[in-house]
């Protein structure tokens, strides 16, 4: 199945030889931008929300870097694209039962991937190895009992983009499944909306009952599992119920205490910064992460990252001088 | 070859998880298709746990444990592989997925 080839790196405005820190900064800049919650076209920054992060989930991580690079070497932009010959697909555009009698091609609408990034870049479940491990072996070939009749259809995974504010709130999502029986040619399309719960936490399943494979021998279909991915936000990290979001302080501000206001997801928050804080302390605002059932909430934590000035008045190095000359203050053991 | 016949169904359904939602043992063997000795083999080794223990009012599970099993069961279909085998790779794959989620949350720092 051909896909649409994705140009992460014009998504995120950055040359093809940009560095990590680039990409993080370009993301982080985009990420503002159409953030959902302040763009005015909710929907078309919710949409460019979702691209920005598609492009950054894979140019961030090394390894699906060098892979879409290799990947992309051939592509031409305008042109259509065809994978290079010998390329597996990551994520399932086709589907075999483990006894080989069962066979379809799938394509999902509505989770916030392209079909580029869930073709190449899908994560690599249990179902791709299993599919691997299949391809491996002659199909059916040594499990010739499992088409009794009877038989429950396979289960089908896939993974679903939800934005932190999804997960804070809760959501709806109007999601398709295209399956198309490649002996028939016979194409039928499932339109579903899935709640997700809020609190819903990265790696977390959401079963659909009945949209996986249809059953064999008059058997119940199977399952769909959708696997929750969280989409990377502009100011915080999570890590299973808990926020967390980096501080920049400057280092009078970290020696002096100071008093900063700070985003949630619920309104802003105003911490206090001791006296004395060192670079990579963690202050605790409990109860303003996700929610995690029975009206509790996980907490938030403020990391503190000191940041230091690079360009320097005359004024400013002179204080820094006589700074040195008069502190006592060793950090390292002597 | 004949042109493909393309048939939407109609009717979106709202899909309510329920993530409190808790499974008999006959409902399991029901959903699962697995037969019901299997199941506690498996959960005497220790590859899926019932939320509550058999002795606190009989075995519960929850849709992850139902997850795990049809998980397992794929496994060994596939892979043809024995229990500690299947131990094994599900400790791995628990494994990666833990380590996954870690690396991705140092990496946005």
């Amino acid at each position: 199945m051909p896909v649409e080839f994705k140009d992460y790196y014009a998504i995120l405005g950055v040359p093809r030889d940009a560095t990590e820190e680039d990409i993080k900064k370009a993301f982080r800049k985009l990420a503002r931008q159409y953030h959902p919650d302040v763009a005015r076209d909710k929907k078309a920054a919710e949409e460019k929300f979702k691209e920005i992060n598609e492009a950054y989930e894979v140019l961030s991580d090394p390894a699906k870097r060098q892979k879409y690079d290799t990947l992309g070497a051939q592509w031409q932009a305008g042109a259509g694209f065809e994978p290079p010959p010998g390329w597996q697909s990551a994520r399932g555009a086709r589907w075999a039962s483990p006894d080989g009698t069962q066979t379809f091609e799938f394509h999902f609408g509505g989770t916030g991937f392209s079909d580029f990034f869930e073709q190449f870049f899908g994560r690599g479940g249990l179902e791709d190895l299993l599919r691997q491990a299949r391809a491996g072996r002659g199909a059916g070939e040594d499990f010739a009992d499992t088409a009794a009749a009877g038989r429950r259809g396979q289960d089908i995974e896939g993974d679903l983009l939800v934005t932190l504010e999804e997960a804070f709130h809760g959501a709806v999502r109007s999601l398709s499944l295209q399956k198309t029986d490649p002996r028939t040619g016979r194409t039928e399309t499932h339109t579903f909306k899935v709640r997700i719960p809020a609190g819903v936490q990265d790696g977390q399943t959401i079963r659909v009952p009945g949209q996986g494979g249809a059953g064999l021998g008059g058997g119940p279909p199977g399952d769909l599992y959708l696997r929750v991915r969280l989409a990377a936000h502009p100011w915080f990290r999570t890590r299973g119920s808990d926020l967390y979001y980096d501080l920049d302080l400057a280092p009078w501000e970290a020696v002096l205490g100071t008093a900063v206001e700070i985003p949630t997801l619920d309104g802003k928050v105003t911490v206090r910064i001791p006296h004395g804080t060192s670079g990579g302390r963690q202050l605790r605002v409990q109860g303003r992460g996700l929610p995690r059932g029975a009206g509790e909430r996980g907490d938030l934590y403020v990391v503190v990252n000191i940041e230091v000035p690079d360009h320097l008045s005359a004024e400013e190095r002179h204080l820094w001088e006589q700074l040195r000359r008069v502190s006592r203050f060793q950090p390292r053991p002597t | 070859m004949n042109a493909p016949q393309t048939r939407t169904l109609p009717a979106p359904e709202v899909y309510e998880p329920a993530p409190a939602a808790r499974y008999t043992l006959e409902e399991v063997v029901r959903l699962t298709h697995l037969p019901r000795r299997q199941i506690l083999r498996y959960c005497q080794c220790g590859l899926v746990a019932p939320v509550t223990a058999p002795e606190a009012g009989g075995w519960a599970f929850n849709d992850e444990g139902l997850r795990r099993l049809r998980r397992l069961d794929a496994l060994r279909q596939t892979c043809g592989v024995n229990l500690p085998a299947l131990r094994l790779i599900m400790e791995l794959l628990d494994e990666v997925e833990r380590l996954r989620r870690e690396l991705r949350f140092w990496r946005t720092r």
